[in-house]
Formats: C-alpha cells, structure tokens, sequence
C-alpha cells in the first residue's frame, strides 16, 4: 500500500525553493535542483518535502570527502522524517544505517535493498528478499516472491509471503554530491496477503548499487525513499 | 482504509555521542505528523471505557453482531447465535425505568462468550420500593456456524450462579440473508426466564419426563449453579429479526416471552403490555454501539457497548529509539582472535565502562549488575527495568554485547536479576547473534538456539569480575492513588483518592526491604457497610469487616516487610518476608518454588503465619492469628491458557483449594477467573456461596507504545467474605521468575531484535 502524501505546503515550499534555486544557483558546487526533483519522485507528483531537499542540496562533494563513508538521505512521509544516516554495522550480508541520534534505522542489503526498519513505529522487522536482489543485479524482468515480517497486534513475528513483479522502467541519470550516475529504473509491484498492493521503485547504477529508491516499510507507515551518496 | 496512525510522541534521544560526522549541521528534522490523531480516550484509559481498536468502517451484521443489552451477541433482550471477535472485551451498559445492568464479557474462545454482570434492579410494588443489587455470570457458546442453508446455532445460560434473578437457558439459531448479510433472521426457544408466557410443555421431556419440571430455585445463598435448572420446565419460543437499513443504523424488532423478574416478586407491577420489543441501534465505529428501544409495549429504554481487544493495541508500532546496531567481527586471523586482552591492565575498567555507555545509548532502560568475563565466555547480569517483552530486553543485552566484547569472546550469556535473584541463564553463540539477526524470523531462529538453563546449573566465568553500580538499589516514590470498592450491597461504587509514599531498598545478597503508607485525601470508603459481623458456626471475619479497616484510620501502613531472596539449588528459590505483609495481616511468610527453566508446570510451597492488625493502619496486632499455606502448581496449558491450583488452609482457617484460569496474550494482556472451595459450607460462607473473582491486566505499553512494564488492572470480587481468603502477600516467587524462563522467552520471542 503506498502511502501518496502530497500536501500543499510541501509542494509551495518546494516550488518556492526551485524559483530561488534558479534565481540564486551558485554553479558546480550545488547539485541540479531539477535533477533533485526527479530524484525523489516521479514527475512532480511525488516531490520531497523542502527539508529533505535542504539536506541533498547541502550534500556536496566536499562534504562527502570529508566524510569518508557513503551516505544516505531518508525520507518516511508517514511520520514527517527526513534525515541523513550513515553505515553503522554490517553483519549476515546486510548493512545497518542510523541517523546523527541513532533514533532511526534501515537495513540494507549490499546492493540497498530494504531489509528491516527500526525507530519507525511500525516497523519492516526482518524480511527475506533474496529473490528481489538477485533479480535487480541480473537486471531481469520477471516474477519474483519476498517474506515481509511484521509484528502482530500480540507482538508475535507474523511472517507474510508476497508476489511481485519486477518490469523494467527506462532509465535516468542522477547526479548525487556532483557525481553522475547512468541508471535503470525498475518497478517492482507486489501483492499482499489482504490482496493490497504496493510498488517499489529502485534506480540501479552500471555497478548494481541501488541508487535511490523508494521502499514499503508496512501497511501503517507505507514507504521509505532513500538516495545514497557516495565521497 | 488503514487503521488511522499514531502522531509520533518526542523520541527520546538516545544519549551517548552518536555524532559521526562534523562536516554536517544536524541533519534531523522531524516534523509534527500529517496523521490523524488517536481520539483522546486511547490517552487515557480509565477502567471500563475503551476503544474498538481497527478500522472505523462499520462492518456487517456477520462480522461484528450487536450487543444485547446483557452484554451478549443478539438483539434487545434476546440471544442471536453469533459470536464476537476472538478476545473480544465488551463492556454494556443498559437500563430503563428502575432496572440497569452493567455487563463485562470476554469471548475467551472464538465460539464462547462469558459474562460477568452486575444489576440494580428496582421493583415498585403499591407500598414499597424493593431495590437489589444482583451479580450474575452468563455463558453463550455458538456451536454451529452458518454454512450453506445451515444457521448458526448457538446455546447458552444466562445468570447461571447467581441469585437467579434472571436465570434462563436458551438454543437460539441465527440466518443472515441479503448479499452483504444485511438481514440477520432469529428464532429459539428458552427456558426459565425466557418462559413466562405463552409456554408450552418441554420437548425434551421426549428424552426424559424430569425435564418437564423445573426444580423451584433454591434461592439460598445465590452463588452456586444450579445444574439440576438446566433446560428443565415449560418451554417459549422467542424470535427477532435484524436489518441492517444504513451503513450505521440496525433496526431490531425481536418477539420474546421472557420475563426478567424474580418469581418472588409476583406482588410487584412489573407489567409486560406487548410481546414484541422494538429497538435501533447505532454505530459510533471505535465508540462503540448505541441503542435507543422500546420494549414491552411500555418502556424506552438505552444500552451503550463498547469493546476493546487485546489483540488490537492503541498503538500499533514502538515509539522509541532504534538499538545498538550489531557488527560482525573481522575474519579471525589466523591463530585466532587475540586472547591476551584478558590480561591487559585496566580491562576490566574499559570494559565496565562500555557496558554502562552502551545501557545509557539503549536508553537507560536496563541497569548492570555485574559482568563476568574470560576469554572466551561472558556472563552479563541486567536488571530489566523498563522493557515490557522480555525477550526484548535479551536481545537488547545481546547487542550490548556484541558490541563492547572483544571478538574472542565467543559465547554470550545473559542472567535478568530481580530482588536479588538469578532468574535464569540464557545462552546464545555470538555466531548466532551475527548470522540471525537480520534474518526473516530471525527473532525465532535465534531463541531456538539459546539455552536456557538454572542460573547455578554451570558457574560464571573468573577471569574478570566487575560489579555494576547495581548491587544495592534505592527507590522511592510519592504519587496519589484511586482505591475502588465495589459491589458493596448498598453502595456499588466507593472509592477514596489520596497519596501513597513508597520505598524500596535491596541491600544486596537477597535483602529487600519495602514499604507503603497510604494517606487518603478525600472519598466514600468509610462508608462501606460491615457485612454480617461474625457468624455463629461462620468463619472468623478475616475480610468482611474491611469497613472497619476503612473507618478506623485515616492514612496507614500498607505493608512494611522485610524479605530475604535465595536460589538454593539449580531451579530452585525461596523467600522470607516478614513484617506487616499486608493491610489485614502482619507476620511471617515463607515460600519455596521450583520453576526449571525450560518447563510449563512450576511448584511452590508458601507457609505463613500471621496476627490480625488492628483496624487502625498502625503498628498494633490483634488477638487473632492463624497458620496458612498452600502448596501450588502453575501450569502453561498451552494456547494461551495458563493454570493455577493451590490447596491448603486460609485465613479463616479453612481447609480447600482455588483454582484460577486465564487467557494471556503475548503482548501481557491478561484475563482470567477464578474459584475458591473451602470446608466453610455455602450456607456458612453467606451471600454468593464461595469466594470467586474475575481477574483482568492490562499492560500500560499497550495503550503508549512506549517501553514501559508498568501494568494496571485488578481483581473484581462480586463479594469479599471470609471463607477462601488468602493472604495477599508481595512478592511472591513465581511472578518474580517465570518471566525469565523459556517459556515467557519464546512467547515474547517475536520482540528479540526489535
């Protein structure tokens, strides 16, 4: 289930800050706005709220090298976060990132795609998309099935099988922290156990590192979407 | 349509320096929720009222029957043979013109619904005005659900102990038509009650002729059931019919020959003018049903239910920080991982150090006891102060773990103390932890792996032994306090408010020492009537004369008590307390349980002997004291259900036994009753027969979301007398351990790495 939020002062604030963008662009050192636009969404209709954008704006290739570590930008609609996070443990293959506080976490795969949540309420807590990441680095359009684990209303693992679609979507090119980036696009649309339906959406680089996507977390907080950074 | 979503509370911040980076200003922002708010009720839960937790949609007749105005699935007074949500609890309050009843009931299987209800029933007779106070239990179980042509078809006994004020049975059978169930067409026959008029002889009298008769009730005392009653006498039929007419309005037209009035008050006018009862009902969605009828060709009358299930929290997610994450270590080199780390001067202090950041990061929410270390094994010992689901609060142990140890240390064990004692060891491979964690089902595949054994089974770890600051713990409180009494025969509610000064110290090496003064403010209590003094031939009055508790004393001593904790062999725990262990009683309290840690049945054996303390709170004793004591058996039944049966002498000195049953869920809810048999006779015992109760908990996280163990509920007694009573002593073992073993573990388990 994807949770759509368009709100009016998001959309004013992000047309206010793309007109004083042109009137005021500095050159190289600050990213595309218009790229930016695209980044987090598909056309206008799905754009950043103006603090997410605040943050990938100040994401330069300066402040990427000193750094040192790769970066992601983190935006959940549902409970109006955006946030910057950055690796923090690795173990079993998948990546652990947590914002400045450590209030907030996803974890990812090698490649970047989601494997559980934590500090978003309702939480992603583990998943087995094995299928999913195999299919996106063979770049391969087709059927694939994920384990999707939340917990139930008696904190018991309830553990659900979903059957997605992965078709291919064309491509675009990203320019993140000033690096340019020639990636597919890939929608994968999948099907839940009450026969809801959610679509995630991965922008692959040419070395299969996802490199911005959005992401169902669950039916109550809908989707996460992220942009990784490198120095 | 989603559940409406919580607006996030202030997450805490988790403390310890997390900033990674400088180059940044901080990049957080969280910004108030665009969600709608939980309506203000979830905020603050107060005894009855609650919220249908789920969708504000209204559901069809199928999926979510009316509450009759007994609490019951049906119509108005009558029965349909349809059940409520599994776990359902439904609190129904319904009244007209001098009758009221307010009703608790719990579908505690998916096809049977129990009910507890309490009744103000006022007959005007040309003279006088005769006012009882009733208490009845209800059971209803649907035992054939619709399918094809076939109806559901259910049974069930109204006020089936109790004073019989409204005892009836019923087979009741339930057709829903329309595509989307929007008709709901009823039609049974009842006994007792349920046929007053229009009877006819029973055909059950077909299998034998003593159904034909129904035995005259024997009033007595109220309080025991009746079996010999059961479907025996002339029989009614009763019918209904429900429409569905908006996507929140239910029309309900119901014939019924019932008469819900007691035999021995035929002089009183209670006149039924028409056969058939007419109501409507509303949907409030999360608010609940309200219902406007007319009934007896005469009366309007009101009903209000409202249900709320434990398995739909108020919250739906955790609102706080996330954990410590978890690193695998590097490769091993190839002679291993450096073991001379042991040996390194100020080890044990570095090490120290980090576990107690690392709790500080985790939110502060558990407290070191001590950390035995060797190369290659660590025994951590915690304090779990805040985290409901203990099995969270292991994995949050875990990750500490995981991340101050150094690679050697291979072997993760984990011992939650509380009063001083070992609870259990828990045992878990940091290969496991790395490999498991991001796992789907990790959760389970990890506490599959764990051992969980008796503390003392293997010893700790001698290499390095650190002591938390943990080893004596001080906590006092001050906060004001709401005590209930009720179903007192004259007064259904009384209640004083006041302040409660609270102190607790562990001295270390199992000594406990606690206390509570009470000091009420302003209330009623002191005008709780003395129930029937002392008996001749009755028991000694070691709880009805709590009027005279309540009238003596303005504050008093709750308890004072000192109490000594030991695990003196492998599964095994005992306590002493002594002092003043309650309101009523003062004097020495023993106990011994054995619990083994992968078990579902624990035993104990508790011998106490106490004086009666006076009236006044103080520090004074009675003339009265008694020996007591019980051996128990705790058993996990399985599915839910966990068991409870203790014999042996009470206060009064009595001589029986009580055995309590109740419906847990993983998330702490829990809801049972329970009944007591002595060897004082039910005519010795007075009103109600024997000592019985309904028992309800309720986990305040499931209302907050947030990390918290605190927990509210009670014991609801129809009436507290003499025989049967057990002394309410603090503390007790198996509350204190059980949560600690395998079997509470693997329930919470799904909580592990969260």
């Amino acid at each position: 289930m994807i949770t759509a939020s368009l709100r009016a002062p998001a959309l004013l604030a992000a047309l206010t800050l793309s007109l004083s963008g042109c009137i005021g662009s500095q050159g190289r050192d600050l990213p595309d706005l218009g790229t930016l636009r695209d980044t987090f969404g598909l056309g206008g209709a799905e754009t950043l709220g103006p603090s997410a954008l605040d943050l990938a704006r100040a994401t330069t290739p300066q402040s990427m090298a000193a750094l040192g570590s790769d970066l992601l930008i983190v935006e959940v609609p549902a409970l109006g976060l955006a946030t910057r996070m950055v690796p923090v443990g690795t173990t079993g293959g998948v990546t652990s990132w947590q914002d400045d506080a450590g209030r907030h976490e996803v974890a990812l795969s090698q490649s970047g795609v989601l494997r559980s949540t934590r500090g978003m309420v309702a939480d992603l807590m583990s998943s087995d998309t094995g299928m999913t990441e195999a299919a996106l680095a063979a770049r391969r359009p087709g059927n694939v099935a994920r384990v999707m684990v939340h917990l139930d209303g008696e904190l018991r693992d309830s553990p659900e099988r979903h059957l997605c679609e992965i078709a291919r979507q064309g491509d675009a090119t990203l320019t993140l922290a000033g690096r340019s980036y020639a990636t597919a696009i890939f929608r994968e649309t999948c099907l839940a156990e009450d026969d809801s339906a959610y679509v995630n959406r991965y922008w692959i680089d040419a070395d299969g590192m996802i490199r911005q996507s959005l992401q169902w977390i669950s039916p109550e907080i809908g989707e996460v979407r992220m942009a990784r950074f490198s120095p | 349509m989603h559940p409406p979503l919580p607006a996030p509370a202030r997450l805490r911040y988790a403390g310890g320096d997390r900033r990674l980076w400088g180059a940044f200003h901080d990049g957080t922002m969280l910004r108030r929720a665009l969600l709608r708010r939980l309506p203000l009720p979830s905020a603050a839960l107060a005894g009855a009222v609650a919220l249908i937790a789920g969708g504000a949609l209204a559901q069809s007749l199928r999926d979510s029957p009316t509450v009759n105005s007994y609490g019951l699935p049906g119509l108005l007074d009558m029965p349909t043979a349809t059940s409520f949500d599994n776990a359902n609890v439904t609190t129904t309050v319904f009244g007209f013109d001098g009758i009221y009843h307010g009703t608790l009931s719990f579908q505690v299987l998916p096809d049977v619904t129990v009910s507890f209800r309490y009744s103000d029933l006022t007959y005007q007779t040309r003279n006088t005005a005769f006012e009882h106070w009733d208490r009845s239990f209800d059971i209803h179980w649907q035992a054939i659900t619709e399918d094809g042509w076939w109806p559901s078809v259910a049974v069930g006994a109204r006020d089936f102990i109790g004073t019989g004020f409204l005892s009836g049975e019923y087979v009741v059978a339930t057709r829903h038509l329309g595509s989307r169930d929007q008709v709901a067409v009823t039609a049974g026959i009842g006994w007792g009650r349920f046929a007053d008029r229009n009877t006819f002889t029973n055909p059950l009298g077909a299998i034998d002729p003593r159904f034909e008769t129904r035995p005259d009730r024997t009033i007595g005392q109220g309080g025991e059931a009746e079996l010999d009653q059961f479907f025996r006498g002339d029989a009614a039929v009763f019918a209904g019919i429900e429409w569905q007419a908006t996507e929140d309005l239910r029309l309900q037209l119901e014939y019924s020959n019932a008469r819900f009035v007691d035999d021995s008050l035929s002089t009183v006018d209670f006149v039924i003018d028409s056969d058939i009862n007419l109501g409507l009902t509303y949907d409030l969605g999360q608010w609940g049903q309200v219902s406007a009828q007319y009934l007896y060709g005469n009366t309007i009358a009101l009903r209000y239910a409202v249900a709320v299930n434990p398995t739909r929290p108020a919250v739906p997610g955790l609102i706080a920080d996330a954990p410590i994450p978890v690193a695998a270590r590097p490769a091993p080199p190839a002679h291993g991982y450096d073991r001379a780390w042991v040996a390194a001067p100020g080890a044990a202090t570095t090490l120290r150090d980090a576990v107690e950041a690392a709790l500080l990061t985790d939110g502060g929410a558990m407290t070191l006891v001590g950390l035995n270390v060797d190369a290659d094994r660590a025994t951590l010992r915690l304090r779990n102060l805040a985290y409901p689901q203990e099995a969270m609060a292991l994995g949050r142990a875990l990750r500490i773990m995981a991340a101050t140890l150094p690679a050697s240390v291979e072997m993760f064990e984990v011992i939650f103390v509380v009063a001083g004692l070992d609870t259990s060891r828990v045992r878990v491979a940091r290969s496991d932890v790395e490999r498991n964690l991001h796992q789907a089902s990790g959760a389970g595949l990890t506490m599959a792996l764990a051992e969980v054994e008796g503390a003392r089974v293997v010893s700790d770890p001698a290499t390095l032994e650190i002591a938390g600051d943990d080893a004596s713990r001080f906590t006092w409180g001050l906060a004001p306090y709401l005590e209930l009494s009720l179903f007192d025969p004259e007064n259904p509610l009384l209640y004083d408010v006041g302040i409660a000064a609270s102190a607790r110290f562990e001295f270390g090496g199992g000594f406990v020492a606690s206390a509570i003064a009470h000091l009420p403010v302003f209330g009623t209590l002191g005008e709780a009537r003395i129930v029937d003094g002392v008996q001749p031939g009755g028991p000694f009055p070691v709880r009805s004369e709590s009027a005279l508790y309540h009238q003596a004393s303005d504050g008093y001593i709750d308890h004072l008590t000192l109490s000594h904790y030991a695990t003196v062999a492998p599964d095994i725990h005992t306590r002493l307390t002594f002092g003043y262990l309650e309101r009523m009683f003062a004097g020495v309290s023993g106990e011994v349980l054995w619990h083994p840690a992968r078990s579902d049945i624990a035993f104990g054996l508790e011998v106490n002997h106490v004086w009666r303390r006076d009236f006044d709170g103080g520090f004074g004793v009675q003339d009265y004291d008694v020996t007591t004591g019980h051996v128990s058996a705790y058993i996990d039944l399985g599915n839910d259900f966990e068991a409870q049966l203790d014999l042996g002498r009470y206060l009064a000195g009595d001589w029986g036994g009580t055995f309590a049953l109740e419906r847990t869920f993983d998330n702490g809810w829990r809801v049972g009753a329970f009944a007591t048999l002595t060897d004082v006779s039910f005519e010795e015992f007075g009103e109600g027969s024997f000592d019985k109760g309904i028992t309800l908990t309720v986990p305040l996280h499931w209302l907050t979301g947030t990390q918290t163990r605190r927990e509210g509920g009670g014991t609801i007694r129809p009436l507290w007398r003499d025989g049967g009573a057990r002394l309410d002593v603090d503390g007790r073992l198996y509350d204190l351990v059980s949560d600690y073993q395998r079997p509470n573990l693997v329930e919470t388990e799904g909580t592990l790495w969260r």
